[in-house]
């Protein structure tokens, strides 16, 4: 899940300089298999929970088989409406999201009035050894079918930002601007990829293999999500590490410094196994193996090779002095019981505002309310709990994330009574919002006690508690606020 | 209007010729000085020149600014119209008050120089005069302004600790830094500060810090400042007031939380609403009013010795009562402020540097330091204290970085990566490094950093090359403790 040292998490395999189109298939038309996107949905602030605003984005899909149309989950969270136009103009069709996986960030979509899949057809996607040549990026523009060409880069598993599973991503290079919402990456007749994101000249594309097998997955009717590996290692490339370990005469594998990063997970692997092989494929001291379909790769992409949570991975570590096989099952990829909650993406903002304190769940989506960049910008406490590990009595936080200012919490209003970390109410341990709900139906001889966290710039905070009422009532009237707690 | 006019004309031209002749007190601070490389502990920066302004106080002595001679390897003084130099020493630095006393030994510096009193807090919108050197130049010069408001403002020298400050909009220029600040015949401040982006903007250091400074190097030994370790809030809400026992609309601020000592000491305890501290009545937004300026209470902790007791008075269990807390100089946030005058300590072990976790070290990140650094750095820094004190070590050490050698090549993580144990031994000081290294017996030397990472070195390969690799990158000696 996390490497601890930098590392270069993929191969650079280079496409050969001379170009040679594919003369096994005629290209295809391909305005009749990819359609435009009109999404409308909610953007929501968690820092001012209550408040949404409508947004709507255009993006693109592909006709698969069986009358759907594939895309990238981005954009599709808290939508209100989905509808889809065919021809690049014409009639907008409603559009139903049947599935969704936004770890995978694939998602399928479905119309429900036949006249939309008149005329169209459903693509062919590319195989392993089709992928890196003849790349051009193909999209709907101004009613027309834009192409332009793509060179291939690299593979590359995607760097674990915070609590995302392994992605395997192709890095093309293309001058079409403002792709990377769903555009077509094709090769000949058949579909590469999906073009999810743009960074200056580089695409990220989600390979057909990876795409491949998801569908395959889910038309089984046995998808259980991408699972990943919930453990920490370091590259085991220091003689004088291996030879501290009794691990010697071995060439590779990599050396486990957390054994997983689940809260109360319980692992088959110990501190400082060195994980030799998964799987079959052997580790190298960077942590890299071989993959057929991509080249070098950093193993992290093992957790998703065909394989999906809950299903049993096989490894070969290094233990005591001696070689041991493990089965390790893979954990779903659900980082919602972190301390920190990631997820599950597309749930509304949660929050109680209780005489004008507003409260909120730590969670990712919260932090990145500061930003793209928030793992600098937000609190620096905040997002320090990331690193720590929760409390058997409090495995979730529950932060005061503003004061909307009323005579009621009067001295409670500057910017150091923001973004602390409750740990009591009432005298009760304070986990989720519905805690509070609770402590909030219990004060204590007339008032309610907030107590935050030790070291938080402002410990206590007291409210009278028959003034309570009154005072939110007042409160929402002044600020807008339809509700004053949202708790699913 | 005339007579108005003469009166004025009359009375500005006596305060020229009054602070012209006492201008004659004011000596330009002449230093060459070295500073340390935080994450090469062993090497200096260039030798770097500035000047600064001082004047003549009591005992034949020079007051300056604390960072005007910070990391001096020499000081020279400049008397006026005088262009002989005129070499002098520290005798006594407070980098916490940035406030330093400077001796001359060659006799003769301060014949004809007159001692200038000190004077009281001035009052805000009253006229003051400052008088130095700045920008480098070889000619006194004179500002006036006025006292445009008097706060408790952070000492930006040492950076962690705030005092009471005077802000005026006389021009304070570098080189007026240490200079003093006139209102008639009396000093009433040390020029030290300015704020960048902010136009006719300085800050002096007003009497009530220079006279704590100066009553506290009397007795041969600079102690510092006492502190109380209590995080005072205000006590405005109606609630808590009602909680407390206390009138809505009544005085008190109240202790929200303690430090670690203070909490052991059982003196002071949390929700404890200080209604007075000493003889100032405390408002509930935690301010005093001290001779017609509301400045927090804060100022009023700040005026005993090391040593001697503050009295408060305390709102606890619906009662007041009288507290004598004995006032104690905490050295525990050193390494949280800026360090000065003493080289880094640091040990090198077979190209390891390892140095104690500093600010000092941190902003050697850059001037993002604080989004740059390693998180675990910034938490043990600024947080572990308050927040599990029992966890805090008294020196975390970081490896700054490896000079690189064939014995320590092979390691990924060679720099900027905090220590947590060597060869299975908790580091709480430097010194616990060199013991862990020279104590261990095994074929292997294993460190492990706080994130978990673990690090090897062959142990007699390890001592073979540390003497080569000192000669290679000229380091003196392994360590300086």
């Amino acid at each position: 899940m996390k490497i601890k040292t930098p590392l270069i998490l993929a191969s650079c395999i280079f496409a050969t300089a001379s170009a040679v189109f594919s003369q096994d298939a005629p290209e295809p038309d391909w305005q009749t298999s990819i359609v435009t996107f009109d999404i409308t949905r909610n953007n929501f602030n968690f820092r001012i929970p209550w408040d949404k605003r409508a947004q709507t984005a255009a993006k693109l899909g592909t006709v698969i088989e069986g009358n759907e149309i594939l895309t990238t989950a981005q954009g599709l969270a808290n939508r209100t409406l989905v509808r889809l136009q065919k021809g690049g103009r014409g009639k907008w069709y409603n559009g139903n999201v049947e599935w969704v996986d936004y770890q995978a960030n694939l998602a399928v979509v479905g119309v429900s009035d036949p006249a939309f899949w008149e005329g169209l057809a459903p693509v062919r996607f590319a195989l392993a050894d089709e992928l890196k040549r003849n790349l051009q990026i193909v999209r709907w523009r101004g009613g027309n079918i834009e192409r332009r060409a793509a060179e291939f880069s690299r593979f590359n598993v995607a760097d674990a930002n915070f609590n995302q599973a392994p992605r395997i991503e192709m890095k093309t290079s293309s001058e079409m601007e403002g792709a990377g919402r769903g555009e077509l990456m094709v090769s000949g007749g058949r579909v590469v990829g999906l073009v999810a994101s743009k960074s200056g000249s580089t695409c990220s594309v989600i390979p057909s293999p990876f795409i491949m097998s998801i569908l395959e997955k889910r038309a089984s009717g046995d998808y259980r999500g991408l699972g990943f590996f919930d453990f920490i290692w370091q590259p085991a490339s220091n003689p004088a590490t291996t030879k501290y370990f009794e691990f010697s005469g071995q060439t590779g594998g990599v050396l486990l410094i957390k054994p997983s990063t689940r809260p109360g997970a319980k692992s088959p692997l110990k501190l400082h196994d060195i994980i030799l092989e998964i799987d079959g494929y052997p580790i190298d001291i960077q942590g890299d193996y071989l993959d057929p379909d991509y080249g070098h790769v950093i193993m992290e992409y093992l957790a998703c090779r065909k394989k999906w949570a809950g299903d049993i991975v096989k490894f070969k570590i290094w233990r005591d002095g001696e070689k041991r096989e493990i089965d390790y099952v893979l954990p779903k990829a659900d980082f919602s019981k972190n301390l920190i909650i990631d997820g599950p993406v597309g749930k509304e903002p949660t929050y109680v505002i209780a005489g004008g304190l507003v409260f909120v769940p730590l969670s990712a989506e919260f932090l990145s309310s500061w930003g793209a960049d928030w793992q600098r910008t937000a609190p620096f406490r905040l997002v320090y709990y990331n690193k720590q590990k929760a409390k058997k009595d409090q495995p979730s936080l529950v932060v005061l994330s503003l004061v909307l200012p009323d005579s009621y919490n009067i001295g409670y209003q500057e910017r150091k009574s923001q973004n602390l970390v409750l740990d009591r109410a009432n005298g009760r341990q304070i986990s989720k919002l519905d805690d509070l709900i609770v402590a909030l139906e219990n004060p204590q001889n007339g008032f309610h006690v907030f107590v935050f966290n030790k070291g938080s710039s402002v410990q206590k905070i007291i409210l009278e508690a028959d003034q309570l009422d009154e005072a939110n009532q007042r409160i929402a009237k002044r600020y807008g606020v339809a509700r004053l707690q949202k708790l699913k | 209007m005339r007579i108005l006019f003469t009166t004025l004309f009359f009375t500005f031209l006596t305060g020229l010729a009054s602070a012209a002749d006492m201008g004659r007190s004011v000596v330009q601070v002449l230093v060459y000085s070295q500073t340390p490389i935080w994450d090469a502990p062993w090497r200096n920066n260039p030798v770097a020149s500035s000047s600064g302004s001082g004047f003549v106080i009591e005992g034949d002595r020079v007051m300056t600014n604390a960072h005007v001679v910070s990391w001096a390897k020499q000081i020279v003084l400049r008397r006026f119209q005088d262009p002989r130099p005129w070499l002098a020493r520290v005798e006594y630095i407070s980098h916490e008050c940035d406030l330093a006393v400077l001796k001359v030994d060659t006799p003769g510096f301060f014949d004809g120089l007159k001692t200038l009193p000190l004077g009281g807090l001035p009052k805000v919108q009253s006229t003051v005069l400052t008088c130095g050197y700045p920008a480098g130049g070889q000619q006194i010069s004179y500002t006036r302004g006025v006292v445009s408001r008097i706060e408790m403002q952070n000492y930006v020298h040492i950076g962690n600790r705030a005092f009471l400050s005077v802000q005026t909009d006389a021009a304070i220029n570098p080189g007026n830094s240490g200079g003093p600040v006139f209102q008639g015949d009396e000093v009433v401040g040390v020029a030290f500060m300015g704020t960048p982006g902010l136009e006719n903007t300085g800050f002096f250091i007003p009497s009530a810090v220079i006279n704590h400074f100066l009553e506290d190097v009397s007795d041969g030994k600079y102690d510092g400042f006492p502190k109380a370790g209590i995080r005072i809030v205000s006590l405005q809400n109606p609630a808590y007031r009602r909680y407390l026992g206390l009138p809505v609309t009544g005085d008190g601020a109240r202790i929200d939380s303690l430090a670690d000592y203070t909490e052991k000491a059982g003196l002071l305890k949390k929700d404890d609403v200080i209604l007075a501290v000493g003889e100032h009545p405390v408002g509930s937004d935690g301010t005093i009013l001290l001779e017609g300026n509301r400045v927090n209470c804060t100022t009023a902790f700040q005026v005993p010795q090391k040593g001697e007791k503050l009295k408060l008075k305390i709102w606890r269990d619906h009662k007041e009562i009288d507290v004598a807390v004995p006032m104690e100089v905490r050295d525990d946030d050193l390494n949280i402020g800026n360090l000065y005058d003493a080289p880094p300590r640091y040990f090198v072990f077979a190209g390891l540097v390892f140095t104690p976790l500093t600010l000092d070290y941190v902003k050697t990140f850059g001037r993002n330091w604080r989004g740059v650094a390693n998180s675990e750095m910034i938490y043990e820094l600024y947080y572990r204290r308050n927040e599990t004190p029992a966890k805090v070590r008294n020196e975390p050490v970081v490896l700054a970085t490896t000079l690189a050698h064939p014995v320590n090549a092979d390691m990924r993580l060679a720099s900027r990566a905090m220590i947590d144990t060597i060869n299975g031994k908790r580091i709480e000081t430097l010194e616990d490094v060199i013991t862990a290294f020279e104590e261990n017996t095994k074929p292997q030397h294993m460190i492990q950093f706080i994130s978990g990472t673990v690090e090897c070195l062959d142990n007699t390969q390890a001592k073979l090359a540390n003497p080569e690799i000192l000669s290679t990158y000229g380091i003196q000696t392994d360590r300086r403790l």
